[in-house]
């Protein structure tokens, strides 16, 4: 592949050729990155960084090319078209990939695409339909589509997206092409982002009352494109049948569906920016995973919450052996002996030394060694003792990055609860013994009871049991409800409540 | 394909067919999606279970009253063609006919004045296994462990 600005007759052809060839080199190189999730070598990184290179490269050229003949009042609308739709579509492959490598956003490339975004709209050109080639596949596309995929790509790339699902998500907007589109009055009734093609500083941020801006992104288009996704599923296919995304497991492109839909509703409902994160400076704190271990380590002074007696028969309560002493700050945690294996940590040790990065509203930014790191997985819960006598937080990790070159990984968690109460409940029957079951309630706060939770390990889940468990002295028997969340080892169920005393 | 996509997107179904074929339990589950802010995961759960069995009346019943609420005419009119299939006689129908009218005239053929229509309530499910009263004692006294905590 040799494209050089300013060598080139007939730009379009040459930089599509170029793609084509990129796209050939390296399809199975990027279906093996993506497949291989976090676990990567130095090689394979090294790999997603020329992939990574390779687009941006590409795609700066292609701007250059663009941009020149934007401005030449001689080159014909067909030939326009073709190169900013062939631009912005690199312009996103190079955000996609950047995101994937675990390098910076870069902003200019967003930029560029308000640039001839502009520039067609200026020669309303920006509805024109062209095909363009993605992996193999030819999609009939326009220049507002394009840059809206743009806009999006960067906005969901700086989140909690790993890079598999971050290509599936791109692959739904590339082929939804015809369906997403911008409009210059506000919907009534229904949420939109408002874009400013012309403004760097906005690129696309959820519509609050009284905003006013030259273009909007109605929701309700892009909530319609998640019921199409599920329709395709309803009938045993992938939507939308092509793309590295058709090989990925059915549990990531549920993963994107369920991030979709809670950022649509955050941006429906709050309608406003994104949690703001509030840098730490590296504070060094304590972190527990699994569940076994939050139970026992992360939350011995959080429990609140026992069994009740049963009607004077005798209960049996496991207790864990290290109640009366709560750990070390900053030691190994270990997986004790409880007398049983439920949920047992059989990786034992939790990160020794993790440094907390930043806090928001719903989550935290954490950096630790990648070997630590290895220990944990997306999904995985997670507790975190932020100071001594403060309660432990518990959430979800939802992110990894690899960060070069110190070696360290870079993890995102989602905040489940701040306060997580440990219980012992007891199943209510007619047996001499009773069963017990450990569980973490969390409620619901400001969302109400809808919102109350019990966390339990995987094992331990059961639908249709009653189980008492006193909570400031009021008894309860309560059974396990629809599991809203589980990950590795555990289970977050709503509770129903069948009898308070 | 589907089967696996409903085991992830509804964890606690364990047997598809079986699971979606008993409409209280459907209703049931799409009841605690919808009072978990999740309407549209429990719309995507009943149209799965009708797609299993569709026979089920109130499901049907529940979709094409939420429809109507939404305002959704192209919506509407496939639901109502698809219900009017399935039970040809049935007692509803002067309900969704004014229901149909109410939302577009256009979408109703018939000659004769209809009367307005009182909304018969099917999208409003009380499938009764949750007291209120009781789950807001446990919250109550969670909220109260959990000041409780944080006050050490």
């Amino acid at each position: 592949m040799n494209v050089a600005e300013g060598a080139l007759d007939n730009p379009t052809a040459a930089i599509a050729t170029a793609l084509l060839e990129l796209e050939a080199l390296s399809r199975d190189s990027r279906d093996r990155l993506l497949q291989g999730g976090l676990n990567w070598t130095d090689g394979d990184r090294a790999v997603c960084d020329w992939v990574a290179g390779r687009y941006d490269h590409l795609a700066r050229i292609a701007f250059s090319a663009a941009a020149r003949v934007g401005k030449s009042a001689s080159s014909s609308a067909e030939n326009s078209v073709a190169l900013f739709g062939l631009t912005l579509l690199l312009l996103g492959h190079a955000i996609k990939w950047r995101k994937g490598a675990g390098q910076r956003a870069d902003v200019t490339l967003r930029e560029h695409g308000q640039r001839l975004y502009v520039l067609a709209a200026e020669r309303s050109l920006e509805s024109t339909a062209f095909n363009v080639v993605v992996d193999r596949e030819s999609i009939e596309t326009n220049v507002e589509a394009l840059f809206i995929r743009v806009l999006l790509i960067e906005r969901f790339s700086s989140g909690n997206l790993i890079a598999r699902r971050l290509e599936i998500l791109d692959t739904w907007l590339l082929a939804s092409a015809q369906s997403i589109w911008l409009t210059r009055e506000l919907r009534e009734g229904g949420a939109s982002f408002c874009v400013d093609p012309k403004s760097p500083t906005r690129p696309l941020v959820p519509y609050q009352a009284g905003s006013v801006a030259p273009l909007y992104l109605p929701l309700w288009a892009l909530q319609r494109q998640l019921v199409t996704i599920a329709r395709a599923f309803h009938v045993g296919t992938i939507y939308p049948g092509w793309g590295l995304g058709v090989r990925f497991r059915v549990e990531d492109h549920i993963g994107v569906m369920e991030f979709l839909e809670r950022e649509l509703t955050l941006t429906e409902i709050l309608g406003v920016k994104k949690s703001k994160r509030l840098p730490i400076g590296g504070e060094v704190v304590t972190l527990f995973a699994g569940f076994n271990d939050i139970y026992v380590h992360a939350l011995i002074n959080q429990t609140t919450l026992t069994s009740a007696g049963m009607l004077g028969s005798a209960a049996v309560a496991a207790k864990p052996a290290f109640e009366s002493s709560p750990p070390e700050p900053s030691r190994i945690s270990v997986a004790n002996a409880l007398g049983d294996l439920d949920g047992l940590n059989i990786f034992g040790a939790v990160p020794s030394s993790v440094m907390l990065l930043d806090v928001s509203e719903t989550g935290l930014g954490l950096e630790m060694t990648s070997d630590d790191a290895a220990r944990i997985d997306i999904d995985s819960l997670v507790a975190v003792k932020l100071a001594d006598g403060r309660p432990c937080i518990i959430g979800v990790v939802v992110r990894k990055a690899n960060v070069t070159p110190r070696g360290t990984t870079l993890v995102g968690v989602k905040l489940l609860a701040r306060v997580p109460m440990r219980a012992t409940l007891e199943e209510v029957n007619d047996q001499v013994v009773h069963s017990t079951v450990k569980g973490i309630f969390l409620s619901g706060g400001s969302g109400g009871w809808h919102s109350d939770a019990l966390i339990v390990n995987d094992a331990a889940y059961r639908a249709n049991q009653t189980m008492s468990v006193t909570v400031s002295n009021g008894r309860f028997h309560v059974r396990m409800g629809r599991i809203r969340q589980q990950g590795p080892g555990w289970k977050m169920t709503a509770v129903q409540v069948i009898v308070a005393h | 394909m589907r089967a696996r996509y409903i085991a992830q997107r509804f964890p606690k179904i364990a047997d598809t067919h079986e699971a979606l074929t008993r409409t209280d339990a459907v209703l049931s589950m799409a009841q605690q999606l919808i009072e978990e802010g999740r309407k549209s995961l429990a719309i995507e759960l009943i149209t799965l279970s009708l797609q299993e069995d569709a026979t089920q009346r109130d499901l049907w019943r529940f979709l094409i009253e939420d429809a109507f609420l939404q305002a959704d005419g192209a919506l509407f009119k496939e639901l109502t063609d698809g219900y009017a299939k399935q039970f040809e006689r049935d007692e509803a129908r002067p309900v969704i006919q004014a229901m149909a009218h109410d939302l577009s005239p256009a979408l109703v053929s018939t000659q004769s004045k209809l009367e307005p229509i009182e909304l018969p309530n099917w999208s409003n499910i009380q499938v009764g296994n949750r007291d209120t009263e009781l789950q807001q004692k446990l919250h109550a006294a969670l909220e109260v462990a959990a000041a409780s905590l944080q006050a050490r």
